[in-house]
Order: C-alpha cells, then sequence, then structure tokens
C-alpha cells in the first residue's frame, strides 16, 4: 500500500470509529441515566447480554484503534528523533496489545459464568 | 531576489498566541490524550464493577473518593470537549462550516460549550 493510501486509510478508520465510539458511549450514559441509580443485578445482567456484551468488545476494539491513530499522530508530530520516537510507537502498540487482552480476559471470565 | 526571513520566531509556548481555532485543535489533543490514559482505569473499573456484588460496591466507594472526584471532573470535561470537537471536526470534512468566520465561531461555541456542559455535569452528578 503506498504511504498515501496508508493514510488515507489512518483518516477513514479515525472518523469510522469515532463514530461508534460516540454512539456507543453515548447510549451507554444515556441508559446509566435512565435506570439511574443501577445495582449490580441490573449491571450484571445487563452487560451478560451477547449483543451488549459483542457492542461492548466493538467498543473497546474501536477504541484502541482511535487510540492508536490519534496518539500516533501525536507522537509523529512532537518526537522528533526516530529512535525515541520509534521505542515509544513499540510501547504504545504493546500497551493496546495489553489492554486487548485484558479485555477479552473480562469477557471471558463473563461468558464462563 | 532577497530571501532573507526577518519574520519573529517564537518557541517560546506562552507568547505563542493561539486562534480559538487552534485552541480547539490543541484541546482535541490534549482532551484525547487524558482519555488514551483512563482506558486502564476503565479496564479495571469495568473488571471491578462485574466481579462480584462486592466489587461493584468497591467501585462505588472507589468513584466517590474526593480525588477521584476531581479526576472525574477533568474526565468529562476531556470526554465532553472530545465529543464536540471531534463532531465539529466531522462535519468540516463535509465542507460544513469552512469558511473562516463560520470556523471560529463553532470552534468558540465547541470551547465554551464543553466548559459549561462539564461545569453542568459536575455540579448536578459528581460533586
Amino acid at each position: 500500500m503506498s504511504l498515501q493510501a496508508q493514510g488515507m486509510r489512518a483518516w477513514l478508520l479515525q472518523r469510522l470509529t469515532a463514530v461508534y465510539i460516540a454512539v456507543y458511549s453515548l447510549s451507554l450514559i444515556i441508559w446509566i441515566v435512565v435506570k439511574y441509580p443501577v445495582n449490580f443485578e441490573t449491571w450484571y445482567s445487563f452487560f451478560s447480554q451477547p449483543i451488549i456484551l459483542i457492542t461492548t468488545i466493538i467498543f473497546y476494539l474501536a477504541l484502541f484503534v482511535h487510540a492508536w491513530v490519534g496518539v500516533r499522530d501525536i507522537l509523529v508530530d512532537y518526537v522528533k528523533p526516530s529512535s525515541v520516537r520509534f521505542i515509544l510507537l513499540t510501547a504504545l502498540a504493546l500497551f493496546l496489545t495489553v489492554m486487548t487482552t485484558w479485555l477479552l480476559l473480562v469477557v471471558i471470565s463473563l461468558v464462563k459464568v | 531576489m532577497k530571501t532573507e526571513d526577518n519574520r519573529p520566531k517564537y518557541l517560546n509556548l506562552l507568547k505563542i498566541r493561539l486562534p480559538i481555532t487552534g485552541i480547539a485543535s490543541i484541546n482535541h489533543r490534549l482532551s484525547g490524550l487524558i482519555l488514551f490514559l483512563f482506558i486502564p482505569v476503565s479496564l479495571y473499573l469495568f473488571q471491578l464493577s462485574l466481579s462480584s456484588k462486592n466489587g461493584f460496591a468497591e467501585m462505588l466507594t472507589w468513584l466517590s473518593s474526593p480525588v477521584i472526584k476531581l479526576a472525574l471532573v477533568v474526565l468529562t470535561w476531556s470526554f465532553i470537549h472530545h465529543l464536540f470537537a471531534g463532531f465539529r471536526f466531522l462535519l468540516i470534512d463535509q465542507n460544513i462550516g469552512i469558511s473562516l468566520p463560520a470556523a471560529r465561531k463553532s470552534a468558540w461555541f465547541v470551547v465554551f460549550a464543553a466548559v459549561i456542559v462539564t461545569l453542568i455535569i459536575s455540579g448536578v452528578w459528581i460533586l
């Protein structure tokens, strides 16, 4: 893929994930406000529903992609020495991989019960 | 041909006066970075809140401590500003409001609306 196409893909991904993140978070906030105050049973049964679990997984994955593009933009703009930039980008990728693993562990613990 | 550049160079950030569109933009980055740092906290709270009845109660206690409440105000501003400014950028992508006066006006709106909504939410819900 050409550099231009890569930039275009990042641009598009950033916007698609932005819309999903916005819709998911606002929906969840509205749900909390409507059900307020939420107790454990309501909260737990809500997130145990397959559709909510799946949309939540997609939310976090969209968030990780969005964070990757966004933080990468910041690093590329402000961190000039290429070695430091490389180390920070690697750290970012590693961090998001750990977050993804953590998310999957939380999801697995919910599905097993 | 004269190539000499006499324009002043300011690298002192405190001396650089950003236009309102620039403030909306840099705040978008700053708020994005804050939200990014909150990712592990959100996962921790998500896990804790679903672990057990005690875990859920523990999360609520944690959320109601004064220091965390202050952090929640910052987080609320970050979310609201990032949302509003992001929506503004999506409109600008669609060539909506790209004239300089319109872009300035929407930037003023985003910057101030974010602060006002944050104050309202903080007053009603967090504090």
